[in-house]
């Protein structure tokens, strides 16, 4: 559990950081959970910061570590990729909801069909979106060249992915309705939309979240492949 | 080339190892070597000469190579330490908590991890900076915090990559108590350098790489005998100040051969007491201005030039 702990530790050794991680949000946000905006807006709104909070910020810290040799030193180290995976995106998914979790009390407090029990299901379905999303950004950090190209990468693929999610639009044709089925990012539409009384229903989740469990399970396990990108030499 | 052979278990084994970088830049080319337990190897060359490269492949590196590399008394990742000459830590973390992690991450427990950094933490003198971030240390101290994981760390094989780059006189001494320890434990040492007599006084042997290629391996008493017994006298003067021919200087009494670069002159005498004030005096009549005057004898920098016909310090020289 020693990368876990490194995560934890490097959080509380930069509060300045970890301050900014948690007012930006709030600041951001706030003014739309009190605005009269629409609800599927919001729910917009919220969905893609929430999954740009946790996707850029897995993918770009990954981008510097392997640029300035960190994760050179830690394979060194014989540590298992899997492992070294399994607990950096755990720990970021742990400390985007320790981070996000004044602003999604914000939320709640202004959505008017919160209850415990859809706070339970959104509680839920940000805690599968951030683990999709921070083992998603380590992925696409192996795969570009510069804090550039990932956090360009981050974005497309997160807009993309987001839209079949139907953040963008409601999904009636057939093929958009079966993209939404198997998108790791429906749960997260569904469970806003629940709280803020925006069409709730909507496809059935159980499928989405296996998706996510399940890509999340085969970037884990292929980790030791596609590693070779963070280490020396540099190949990028 | 085929490897001088130590003559204890081997702890590391390559053969025939070459290496070309992705741009297309070869930088090893067959280059073989043995290290034994509790020996330590000495790595010369100038910069680029496939140094890092090397120790890099023999840490276990990812990059593909041509050649073998057999670890046969390291055969896990974790019996194998490498300390690089500019190494990477959690800047925002203190020195003891790098420490702990790396350790911890090859396996060792929380509390001996713990115990056994503070010691060699203690040995290279960084205890008072210990939980200091490291952002706020020098490049020096980065060095010894790096060497005291690396000593730390219990592996099989230690490699250091040029780890006297950036240590003071003082800790150049640590480094060498330490390394007398290490392989008086069994520990196989590589490490590279660009200081000969550092490599001669530490090391059971002493390699010459060269333009990639190891093109020569031996006790550094081996290497100097094809120097020959003459004293070397080598005074330095203000550069490009010296005028005097070096075919002048080697018809002074008692010198049998010269050989000058833009800041210094080198004789091999067969008697300093006579040779050095007949050389003194042709170069004060050149107008050169001498900075400083040592005799000494025959070194592994000379060796390394009359073996690979290239200097160590890239200066111009005639």
């Amino acid at each position: 559990m020693t990368i876990w702990w490194l995560a934890w530790r490097s959080a509380a050794a930069r509060r300045r950081l970890f301050a900014w991680n948690v007012s930006v949000p709030v600041a951001l946000l706030a003014p739309v959970a009190f605005s009269a905006a629409a609800a599927p807006h919001r729910v917009a709104v919220f969905g893609v910061f929430f999954v740009f909070f946790a996707t850029f910020g897995s993918a770009i810290p990954t981008v510097r570590d392997a640029g300035d040799g960190w994760l050179d030193t830690v394979f060194q180290t014989g540590v298992s990729r899997s492992s070294w995976l399994a607990q950096t995106a755990l720990a970021a998914t742990a400390l985007d909801l320790v981070q996000l979790l004044p602003v999604t009390g914000l939320l709640l407090a202004s959505a008017p069909d919160a209850s415990p029990v859809s706070d339970l299901i959104l509680a839920g379905a940000m805690t599968v979106a951030f683990l999709f999303a921070n083992f998603l950004g380590v992925l696409l950090a192996a795969l570009v060249r510069s804090l550039a190209e990932a956090a360009l990468a981050s974005a497309a693929v997160s807009l993309l992915l987001l839209h079949f999610a139907g953040f963008f639009r409601t999904p009636v044709t057939a093929w958009t309705r079966v993209a939404a089925s198997l998108d790791p990012y429906t749960p997260l539409r569904v469970a806003l939309a629940r709280v803020h009384a925006a069409g709730a229903g909507g496809p059935p989740t159980l499928l989405p979240t296996l998706v996510a469990l399940g890509t999340v399970l085969a970037i884990a396990l292929t980790a030791r492949l596609w590693t070779r990108r963070f280490e020396w030499p540099a190949m990028r | 080339m085929r490897p001088a052979s130590p003559a204890g278990d081997p702890v590391l084994r390559a053969r025939a190892v070459g290496f070309t970088y992705p741009d297309g830049s070869v930088a090893l080319r067959d280059v073989g070597l043995d290290v034994a337990v509790g020996e330590a190897v000495g790595l010369l060359g100038p910069n680029g000469s496939g140094k890092s490269t090397l120790l890099r492949l023999l840490a276990g590196a990812a990059g593909r190579h041509a050649g073998s590399i057999e670890r046969p008394g390291a055969a896990r990742p974790a019996d194998v330490a490498l300390a690089l000459d500019r190494p990477v830590f959690r800047e925002w973390l203190s020195g003891a908590d790098n420490a702990t992690a790396l350790l911890r991450l090859r396996g060792h427990p929380v509390d001996g991890a713990r115990a056994g950094v503070r010691e060699w933490i203690r040995r290279f003198d960084l205890e008072g900076a210990a939980d200091r971030p490291v952002g706020t240390y020098s490049r020096g101290m980065r060095t010894r915090l790096a060497l005291a994981i690396g000593f730390a760390s219990d592996a099989a094989l230690l490699l250091l990559d040029e780890p006297l780059a950036s240590l003071d006189p003082g800790g150049h001494g640590r480094l060498a108590t330490a390394l007398a320890d290490a392989r008086r434990g069994g520990l196989g040492i590589v490490l590279s350098t660009h200081d000969p007599s550092f490599a001669a006084a530490n090391c059971d042997r002493v390699g010459f790489l060269c333009e990639g290629r190891l093109v020569a391996i031996d006790t550094p008493p081996a290497l100097l005998a094809a120097l020959g017994d003459a004293t070397r006298i080598e005074i330095r003067v203000e550069p490009g100040a010296v005028a005097a021919d070096a075919r002048d200087l080697a018809a002074s009494p008692g010198v049998r051969a010269a050989r000058t670069t833009e800041d210094r002159v080198l004789l091999e005498v067969d008697d300093a007491a006579v040779a050095l004030p007949a050389a003194l005096e042709r170069l004060f009549a050149t107008g050169a201005r001498v900075r400083g005057v040592e005799v000494r004898p025959p070194d592994l920098r000379e060796a390394y030039f009359a073996l690979t016909g290239a200097r160590l310090e890239r200066h111009n020289g005639t």
